[in-house]
């Protein structure tokens, strides 16, 4: 078992006891936990064989100056395309570009990186950091801690105890009580270091009646690396969060990651993740429906091609009565890939009144791709409305025909029907310029050109 | 037909309603029991002997002696499941694995033959009635063996076999040679092993090529003797262009100390067959039920199992259907009832190998007063199974808040042209519905029992008559005072 190095000490070095005593037993339960296998229920459809986190080296900081013009190119384009009003980029632990309007902070705003935080905002995060998702076994946010018949297996909580005690940086965003951003704020996060991991850490508070949109990308060469991370959300009494969560690494990252929000009373996330990059991505996605009145929607989308395999695991935990959550997850796979779905509606005893919903479709492109989708239901109470649907089939044939019989090639016109059963989730996300930037990266995959189903 | 499927409300209702809910034990009208009676009776627990025991009783080949033993050795192997059900309550250690009635099927061949005790037993739960009536032949089982098997004759006469297993492997060794073990193997699961180790009892089903058998054949099966386990294992066999329809009932005395039944069935369903199996589970609430079923069917033919598990303390059940040649086709229809300290984890299984099969599998489960239903199932697709398709409906009713209900599909795809739909609902009873009814001038009982009766309709309706009748009245039964 690799220690963690002494650059990595020496970083954590000057931090708070009681930070450095959350990293240090997070660090001893890292080592004493085993590693996920397929004989795991949480894991079975998802080898992690080939991924040796414990060979690869902590991500290095990068100096340099910090303007936009010294960024990575494709990193110049993306901030050119956005209309964030605040943006953050991280190029492994360093902060390679900060733009944050002093206006943010007079109304009390922070955003910032994790690591500034530190020594900024200390109560803050002594507060909130780890309130979510912890490090911990029995870890209250393992995987399947709702599956009443699981025992968690510890191998669960090896990630999230490995973030836990090693992020290297991350975002902080605070938004104070009945503070609304009307502009989305941006965190970017980059990485083309070969054979070194990233322990990103995400942490986003939205105090009792603000509201906020938070785009957070994250983007990368393609080299042999892994990012480890951790999104914690926190949403106060009647707060609004819409959060954009957009996975491209480069091909050979290994990617894992859990986002977890717990939302008060009257509360509104509205989330949506897209995965295309890495090539073998493991998303955890949980809401916890902790108030009354909450709301969350969680809706994703994802293309899988080569060898690429995704796998995503949800929750939608409801534990307060008149809650409602409502889960799209829409998935193309294509050559050999493979998407692993596997989602629980949980209603907890006396969350009576819950309106849950949960729906997975795949579309399967190749004869060597594979698509596991397991949509589970526990329900302990009754005077609720929970349904789940899954599907899983080729392109329609009938839709083809029709598009053909106007003249399309069969490429386009299946490219045109792939984009447009994802097209389905992005129409609903109201982020004009988001819902471009993730069109383009679609059409990349897809190989169409960008915004050809539009009509002008 | 549809007003004996849905009784006019009923005038007795009050009188039902004194002995309700309360007690809902009151209300199992098959947990009488009768003194034990037996020839022989094993030792308590498992253990070598006990399965050579057992074997040296039925005079077997030695060949299925060492088959015994050897899913002996795989039964220890593995690990109880630690999914499912909790079966810790479950104490294997307790059971009599092998109790001997006085006489067993080979020896009668009317119900007169039939010892008193147990013909008395029978009598009461209207078997040999059922058979005058309506059945093309009936088996029954009492404790661990066969007493009464008997086909009627003009079923005979056109090569139809239908006799106790044990008389199966003596009097057709080649046929059952051919496919004992074969769709359940005893490394399949615990349970499949254990069977495997200590079976005694069930039918041996034949049906020749082209033979339609339009009556059902049924096997019904009794635990009398509390804490006795019961290991049924049956084997179906349907050639080309048959049909049979199968049907099974259970039942056993409410007793203090658990009593255990692990069946294994094993279907084969050739080119152009059709086979349709029926299972009215109704044990009393002091039975673990832990059964292995599997069909396998080839092209063309089609597979129907229709399910019934209302019964029993456990259940861990799912019929699986694996299609293994172009055309093939699965039908499972389920439906659960969990009252109190009762856990239906019930489900299906269908696993497409071939081009263009199809499965469908349709599951009802209700819930109440602490009782818990789970659909469990697997939809899998093979590479090369072109054109298959397959879709699943759950829905689920919770009676009260103290119910739970869980659904656990797993659905696996490797076949790009596989077409695979699956839902869910979980739902209370609709209280508009209630309220249209109660305006109508039904009790909020009756009105209940009305749509509860409307939500598994499509189940009981694939029920011979009698039998949808009588799940209709256990469902009153079960129904009684229970909305809340």
């Amino acid at each position: 078992m690799a220690a963690p190095n002494a650059t990595v000490l020496a970083r954590h070095s000057g931090e708070p006891s009681w930070l450095t005593e959350r990293r240090d037993a997070a660090e001893a339960l890292y080592a004493r936990l085993p590693f996920p296998t397929t004989g795991v229920e949480a894991w079975k459809y998802t080898s992690l064989r080939r991924f040796k986190l414990d060979a690869l080296a902590p991500a290095s900081e990068v100096s340099g100056n910090k303007t936009l013009e010294d960024l990575p190119g494709q990193m110049q384009e993306r901030l050119a395309a956005t209309d964030a009003l605040g943006r953050l980029v991280l190029n492994g632990p360093s902060v390679a570009y900060r733009d944050v309007p002093e206006a943010l902070a007079a109304r009390g705003v922070i955003f910032t990186d994790l690591h500034s935080a530190v020594t900024t905002h200390p109560e803050l995060l002594e507060r909130y950091l780890y309130s979510v998702v912890g490090a911990a076994y029995p870890d209250p946010t393992a995987a399947t801690i709702a599956r009443h018949e699981h025992i968690p297996d510890a191998s669960e909580s090896k990630f999230t105890a490995f973030n836990a005690a090693r992020w290297d940086n991350g975002i902080l965003v605070y938004v104070p009580r009945g503070v609304e951003l009307e502009l989305p704020l941006g965190g970017f996060r980059y990485l083309d270091q070969d054979g070194r991991y990233s322990a990103s850490r995400t942490l986003v508070i939205v105090e009792a009646n603000a509201s906020l949109t938070y785009i957070d990308e994250q983007d990368g060469a393609d080299v042999n690396a892994a990012n480890v991370g951790v999104t914690e959300l926190v949403l106060g009494d009647g707060a609004r969060l819409r959060y954009v969560a957009v996975q491209n690494w480069g091909r050979g990252f290994t990617h894992v990651q859990r986002i977890r929000s717990r939302l008060e009373r009257d509360s509104t996330l509205n989330s949506v993740y897209v995965t295309m990059g890495a090539s073998l991505a493991r998303t955890e996605i949980q809401s916890e429906l902790a108030g009354p009145g909450s709301n969350s929607e969680m809706l994703a989308l994802y293309f899988a091609d080569g060898d690429q395999h995704f796998d995503h695991y949800t929750l939608q935990h409801h534990v307060a009565d008149h809650a409602g959550s409502d889960l799209l997850f829409k998935g193309v796979i294509t050559d050999r890939s493979r998407s692993i779905f596997s989602g629980l509606i949980k209603v907890e005893l006396g969350a009576q009144k819950t309106d849950a919903y949960q729906k997975n479709r795949t579309l399967v492109l190749s004869d060597d791709a594979r698509s596991d989708s397991i949509p589970q239901l526990e329900i302990n109470a009754n005077d609720v409305r929970c349904s789940h649907g899954s599907t899983t089939g080729p392109v329609d044939q009938e839709e083809l025909f029709y598009l053909r019989s106007r003249g399309i090639p069969r490429p386009i016109a299946e490219k045109m029907l792939v984009t447009a059963f994802l097209e389905d989730v992005l129409n609903r996300v109201p982020l004009p310029n988001v819902v471009k930037y993730i069109e383009g990266v679609i059409a990349e995959k897809v190989g169409a050109p960008k915004g050809f189903n539009r009509i002008p | 037909m549809s007003d004996l499927m849905i009784p006019t409300p009923d005038v007795n209702a009050a009188a039902h309603a004194a002995d309700d809910v309360s007690s809902i034990g009151a209300t199992y009208d098959y947990g009488f029991s009768t003194p034990e009676n037996y020839e022989f009776k094993a030792p308590r627990g498992l253990s070598r002997e006990v399965v050579e025991l057992i074997s040296r009783s039925k005079n077997e080949p030695d060949w299925m002696l060492q088959f015994r033993l050897k899913a002996l050795d795989v039964y220890l192997s593995k690990p109880m499941p630690t999914w499912g059900a909790d079966l810790s309550g479950l104490n294997l250690d307790e059971i009599y694995y092998y109790i001997k009635p006085p006489q067993s099927a080979d020896k009668v061949r009317t119900w007169d033959d039939v010892s008193p005790d147990i013909k008395n037993t029978f009598d009461r739960l209207g078997i040999p009635e059922a058979e005058r009536g309506a059945l093309a032949g009936v088996g029954a089982q009492y404790e661990s063996e066969m007493v009464y098997h008997n086909l009627k004759e003009a079923w005979e006469k056109q090569g139809v076999i239908f006799l106790s297993i044990e008389d199966g492997m003596r009097e057709h060794p080649e046929i059952f040679r051919e496919y004992f073990a074969t769709i359940i193997p005893p490394e399949d699961n615990k349970f499949a092993a254990l069977n495997s180790a200590v079976w005694s009892g069930g039918s041996f089903v034949y049906v020749p090529r082209g033979v339609r058998v339009d009556m059902p054949l049924q096997t019904y099966f009794r635990i009398n003797a509390q804490s006795m386990g019961q290991f049924e294992r049956t084997l179906i066999i349907v050639e080309e262009g048959a049909y049979v329809h199968y049907i099974e009932g259970c039942t056993a005395p409410s007793y203090s100390e658990d009593s255990f039944h692990s069946g294994v069935i094993e279907i084969v369903v050739k080119k152009d067959a059709r086979c349709r199996y029926s299972t009215i589970q109704n044990w009393s609430r002091n039975v673990y039920n832990l059964v292995t079923q599997r069909a396998a069917v080839y092209q063309g033919a089609n597979m129907e199992w229709v399910d019934g598990n209302l019964g029993s303390k456990v259940t861990m059940k799912y019929p699986a259907t694996y299609l293994l040649e172009e055309g093939a086709k699965g039908e499972i229809l389920s439906i659960a009832m969990a009252g109190p300290g009762q856990h239906q984890d019930a489900g299906a299984k269908a696993v497409h190998f071939a081009p263009h099969t199809s499965s469908s599998i349709v599951s009802k489960s209700i819930s109440k007063q602490g009782g818990r239903s789970s659909y469990r199932g697997l939809v899998r697709i093979h590479p090369g199974a072109t054109g298959a398709k397959s879709n699943v409906v759950c829905d689920a009713l919770l009676l009260d808040d103290q119910a739970r209900t869980d659904t656990y599909p797993y659905i696996e795809i490797q076949e790009k042209s596989a077409t695979v739909g699956h839902e869910a609902t979980v739902s209370k009873i609709n209280d508009e519905q209630i309220f249209y009814l109660m305006s109508r001038g039904l009790s909020e009982d009756q009105a209940a029992g009305l749509i509860v009766r409307g939500f598994i309709e499509p189940i009981a309706k694939e029920l011979p008559l009698e039998y949808a009748v009588e799940l209709n009245r256990l469902i009153d039964l079960e129904m009684e005072g229970s909305v809340g």
